[in-house]
């Protein structure tokens, strides 16, 4: 590989950006708006600002990272920062940092490791293999309660995420929160179809009617598909898509809905089809989470250790199972056991291993 | 399939551009249970409020079973939420080009208040040619 390039101070709009074909190694700071990018390492012995560094390789920043919310620093190995304030820090293998992290998002395919101080306080971290500190959370601050006419006590809320590689965490979430929404597609649907019914919709046979009569009291969303089973329940769909295509085939242009029993017959055909496609995307994601709950690639065996103190509102999820600390405690090591977040302290645990 | 050159019926302003669209074969007025790949590969030519304009390059076995008055099942991928706008439409026009290619003319026939709002804010901030309207 080429010699590194270095820049003797700091990435600035003196400098321009940076798009460098070898290591590069800055000797200053990489301030607010700049970007640098490396096929191999970057060192910044300074600080880094609201910036973005890219690197396939290691990246560390001696000082620290002051990203004001917006600095993104991505690694395809490691990350090294002193420390890290409002910045998303992105690595494929481990991130350590030197003292503290504040607000700041990281991601990491491994562990992420505090030194120094070791203090974590609020902002979200997701590692595939563990996180160890020496204290998580904070105390919170004091503000006055307008409406109860006292203090009160607000804590930001901490979240660590351990057991799946942070894009498969994302992808969960994404896949989860589609079936929540689909779930509720089909749910309303359902809902509104049978109201339709009941009130009375002419122009449909007996037959028809009796079978989405049936189709509509089966349970909604992922309970069908657990209760029935995927194919079943695509069947179920099948004949659903059926019904819906006997009504829309029949149904005049929009425009010329001039009958009510025209509007009543479209507006159950819409419930039904609403049906349909929330079944579908039902069915879809269920598989997709399912999926990845069941994956070899989950590290179930993840750990999420804190030497000193944990503070309350620190949220805690080890594969898909969530615990919320509710009350200040000394410092423990939280690992999933028989499907539960147990914490154990750090005696017990230097005393088994 | 069968074509047909029906005059052009536009109630809704229509704006020309290209979104992501996947476009399923629902019924034909001849067979209500379409059985296997029932995929029309299509591209948006125009959208309205009321309706879409989709250009078929490529065959299929939907292509060859497709005909005016059939019902097709329409997702749109909008960027706000992470399901596809989903929409029951029929086919009321069907022209051939001159490169070969299909041009479908597709009334939405089923559409909720909200997916139509949908539809109409992305007709009316989309910036692209323009053509006004006919009446009916």
């Amino acid at each position: 590989m080429e010699s590194p390039l270095t820049i003797a101070g700091d990435v600035s709009v003196r400098t321009g950006n940076v798009c460098a074909s070898s290591d590069v190694i800055i000797e200053g700071d990489v301030r607010s708006g700049m970007t640098v990018e490396s096929p191999g390492s970057v060192i910044v012995r300074g600080t880094a600002e609201n910036c973005a560094i890219t690197a396939a390789g290691d990246i560390r920043i001696q000082e620290g990272v002051l990203g004001r919310g917006e600095a993104h620093i991505r690694a395809g190995a490691n990350i090294e920062v002193g420390h890290v304030q409002s910045a998303m820090l992105e690595a494929e293998g481990s991130v350590r940092i030197g003292s503290s992290a504040m607000q700041a998002t990281i991601l990491s395919g491994k562990t992420v490791v505090f030194e120094g101080q070791g203090v974590l306080i609020g902002g979200l971290v997701v590692a595939k293999d563990g996180v160890y500190a020496k204290q998580a959370g904070h105390k919170g601050v004091e503000v006055w309660d307008n409406k109860k006419g006292r203090h009160k006590r607000v804590v930001e809320k901490t979240r660590v995420q351990l057991g799946l590689h942070p894009k498969t965490r994302m992808a969960y979430n994404e896949s989860l929160a589609s079936l929540r929404d689909a779930e509720e597609m089909a749910s309303l649907a359902a809902k509104n179809a049978l109201y339709l019914i009941d009130a009375g919709v002419e122009g449909i046979s007996e037959q028809a009617m009796q079978e989405m009569q049936f189709i509509l009291k089966l349970p909604a969303s992922s309970a069908l598909v657990s209760s029935l089973g995927a194919e079943a329940a695509a069947k179920t769909n099948v004949r659903l898509r059926s019904l819906i295509a006997e009504m829309a085939l029949a149904l005049p242009s929009p425009s010329n809905d001039s009958q009510i029993k025209d509007s009543k017959l479209r507006e159950l055909c819409l419930q039904l089809y609403h049906l349909f496609v929330g079944n579908g995307y039902v069915a879809e994601h269920f598989a997709k989470t399912q999926g990845i709950l069941d994956s070899p690639q989950n590290n179930l065996e993840a750990a999420f250790e804190v030497t000193e103190l944990i503070f309350s509102g620190v949220e805690i999820t080890l594969g898909f199972t969530e615990l919320l600390v509710e009350n200040k405690m000394a410092g423990a090591q939280f690992t999933l056991q028989d499907g539960k977040i147990v914490a154990q302290p750090l005696d017990d645990v230097a005393e088994e291993s | 399939m069968k074509t047909d050159s029906g005059e052009q019926r536009r109630a809704f302003f229509r704006r020309d551009f290209s979104l992501p669209v996947r476009l399923v074969l629902f019924a034909t007025p001849e067979m209500s249970n379409i059985t296997g790949d029932r995929d029309i590969p299509v591209t948006m030519v125009n959208i309205s409020a009321g309706g879409t304009c989709v250009e078929v390059r490529s065959a299929s076995p939907a292509v060859e079973i497709v005909s005016s008055g059939s019902i097709v099942d329409i997702s749109l991928a909008l960027a706000e939420r992470p399901l596809p706008l989903r929409v029951l439409g029929k086919i009321v026009r069907i022209n051939k080009t001159g490169e070969g290619a299909l041009m479908l003319g597709i009334e939405f026939i089923l559409l909720s208040r909200d997916e139509a709002d949908r539809i109409a804010k992305l007709v009316a901030s989309h910036v692209g040619q323009t053509e006004s309207d006919g009446d009916r």
